[in-house]
């Protein structure tokens, strides 16, 4: 491969462009799952809730031909399985590992499944439009950043806004400073009238719409059909970066769009006809996710992480 | 009236009597089995003809149970694995990749050892399929012990590593000039699990699964080992306190632990096979993840857990196959006899 062709400035552009573009479901279900786990609750089963709700938004896009009530239906399931999975245990204080790991399973099974009763007839298999990208105006204008960040499909847009908002939820709202009340303190939170289980409930459930939102994303506006291994352990990633933005959006955010280029960077290498073999390419985001945990020690996460609270 | 109650208490049966050990994964099947049918349903067909093709291909005759059997290979020695995991609660959800790598060693004796007698050529390929899959597992056990970095992220991510490589081997380096998919050439004979019953698929993995769950058992039984993972699983401070490297364990934790994963794939790819491929696995280490959660980290429930489901994996293959139910719905089965089991335990903590 000749490297001095390719690394010319348009390329950069597009290989940052279409980073951000890849890091947007990450962050999606990163966001999401720092409200979990700052609350208290680790859900590893956003893998799972990722590619149910995936499926669920594609299919009620294809329904109804609408991608926006795709994304709605997404996000409802995703808050629905949340409830689901904080019911197991918040109010019946299961395991949230082995919690996780069951709905990990249950959700492949489910999506499989019911992708199979309701397209497994048709020949041709279903596609939906997905969310174009457009160029927001002035700001897509400007030069370098604005085709980076600015012209993208209105999904990266709001990624882009839900990452500050969230940073502000947590930093500045009552909401957000009970919520860390509840994750680091959850007797004392108590002892001062906040209710810790029900905190808990809405963090997890808007983690669950964050992640189902992750996971809609990928068919309805990344690739425009429903596959099965479409989530391929994102979710795992994204759960990754939250340990690594240290259950703080900014940091989340950087390393979601780190993620995302060195993604785009390996897609590109493929399509290219690099010298390096296609599985090799794809080992990279899996590789850099295990190197990114070995900074694990110097994280704190919160303090009654996995602890269900029990009232004295 | 307080008598009374006393004398009732005094004839409840005690809480770790046997029964309900038993009583309740069957009553989780069961009820996991009733949601199944509402899905069968919705999926236009009949829950009864669906389940009678479900237990025929399971048990119908001597074919079904050696099919049986041979799925049930795999999934015992890779639940096991996770089991030993869980003991010591470090959760390898990793014995995918391990499979892989296990079956990856497998092939590299099944290729290039020329062809040894059955006598040295099955030992050899077990052995370098265990300690693959272990090496592959000791990875994340050496990375959770140094680093701290989260085992379950970690063997995740090893999952897809390892499925990467095997794909690129068999792709690539290993491929069988002649064939027409990728894949390796046929193992030399003397590496090839031979059939031990006559006019079916089942192969003598299934009794190296079988000495492996004894083996296990005796470890954690009466061995300083199986004592420390034990302790280390229960409390990890007290052990800690006592004496024990927690360190040193999680290594050799997640070497035996992946080990046994990788022997599952290398039973898989020499006794069914007999050649490696791509995807000769599907999803065999997250089921075994089910089986060992549902066996209580136990040799002889994780058996127990293996053969059932086998049975299920099997039968719903079979409910594909003669009733068109979407095989998957045998992972939702599976997810929630997991959770009926959990949310159970939680209803006699209750109650006890």
């Amino acid at each position: 491969m000749d490297w001095s062709s390719i690394l010319t400035y348009a390329f950069l552009v597009q290989v940052l462009a279409s980073g951000v573009r890849l890091a947007t479901p990450l962050l999606f279900t990163a966001l999401g799952e720092t409200f979990a786990e700052r609350s208290g609750v680790l859900n590893l089963g956003v893998e799972g809730i990722m590619l149910v709700c995936g499926f669920a938004g594609f299919s009620f896009a294809v329904v109804t031909g609408s991608v926006w009530l795709g994304v709605f239906a997404g996000m409802v399931c995703g808050a629905l399985m949340g409830l689901i999975f904080a019911y197991l245990t918040v109010s019946l204080k299961i395991d949230q590992i082995v919690t996780g790991l069951a709905f990990l399973i249950l959700s492949s099974g489910i999506a499989i499944f019911f992708y199979r009763i309701q397209f497994g007839h048709l020949r041709v298999f279903p596609q939906v439009e997905p969310f174009r990208q457009f160029t927001l105006p002035l700001l897509g204008k400007i030069p370098f950043l604005g085709p980076i960040l600015f012209q993208q499909n209105i999904l990266t847009l709001v990624m882009l806004v839900l990452v500050p908002v969230c940073w502000v939820i947590f930093r500045y709202t009552r909401f957000g400073l009970r919520l860390t009340a509840v994750g680091e303190y959850p007797a004392g939170a108590d002892a001062v009238g906040i209710k810790v289980p029900s905190l808990r409930y809405a963090c997890v459930m808007i983690g669950g719409a964050l992640a189902g939102l992750g996971g809609a994303y990928f068919p309805l506006a990344e690739l425009g059909f429903y596959s099965n291994s479409m989530i391929g352990g994102r979710g795992f990633i994204a759960l990754a970066l939250v340990v690594f933005g240290r259950w703080n959006p900014l940091l989340t955010l950087a390393g979601g769009l780190f993620f995302g280029v060195i993604n785009a960077v390996q897609i590109r290498m493929q399509f290219l006809g690099s010298s390096i073999p296609a599985q090799f390419l794809v080992m990279m985001p899996y590789l850099l996710t295990i190197i990114v945990m070995l900074t694990g020690r110097t994280r704190k996460a919160p303090n009654s992480l996995t602890q269900p609270y029990n009232r004295e | 009236m307080h008598g009374i109650k006393d004398k009732l208490r005094k004839l409840r049966l005690p809480d770790d009597f046997r029964w309900r050990r038993v009583a309740i994964p069957v009553l989780a099947v069961l009820a996991a089995l009733a949601i199944g049918a509402l899905l069968i349903l919705l999926a236009g067909k009949s829950p009864l003809t669906a389940y009678r093709a479900l237990f025929r291909s399971a048990f119908g005759n001597r074919n079904a149970w050696a099919e049986t059997l041979v799925k049930m290979t795999p999934l015992l020695l890779a639940g096991m694995g996770t089991a030993v995991s869980l003991r010591a609660r470090i959760f390898n959800i990793g014995a995918e990749g391990q499979i892989f790598m296990g079956a990856l060693g497998a092939a590299a004796v099944g290729l290039f050892f020329g062809n040894p007698p059955l006598i040295i050529g099955i030992p050899l390929m077990a052995a370098a399929g265990f300690v693959a899959g272990g090496i592959w597992g000791g990875i994340a056990g050496f990375l959770k012990q140094k680093f701290q970095a989260n085992e379950i992220i970690v063997t995740l991510m090893l999952n897809y590593i390892a499925i990467e490589i095997v794909s690129f081997m068999v792709g690539g380096p290993w491929r069988d000039p002649v064939g027409t998919e990728p894949f390796t050439a046929r193992f030399s004979n003397g590496t090839i699990l031979p059939i031990i019953l006559s006019k079916t698929r089942l192969h003598g993995g299934i009794i190296i699964a079988l000495i492996a769950a004894v083996v296990i058992w005796w470890v954690i039984r009466y061995t300083t080992y199986g004592y420390r993972i034990t302790v280390t699983g229960v409390n990890p401070e007290a052990a800690r306190y006592g004496g024990i490297k927690t360190g040193r364990l999680i290594l050799i934790t997640m070497f035996i632990s992946g080990g046994l994963a990788g022997l599952a794939g290398a039973t898989e790819v020499s006794g069914v096979h007999r050649r490696l491929l791509e995807s000769f696995s599907p999803g065999y280490g997250y089921t075994a993840i089910a089986i060992a959660l549902l066996g209580r980290g136990k040799p002889a429930g994780v058996t127990l857990a293996a053969f059932l489901f086998a049975a299920l994996v099997i039968g719903t293959n079979g409910m594909q196959d003669f009733v068109g139910v979407p095989v998957s719905i045998v992972f939702i089965i599976e997810g929630l006899v997991l959770i009926f089991i959990l949310a159970s335990e939680v209803f006699q903590r209750r109650r006890g």
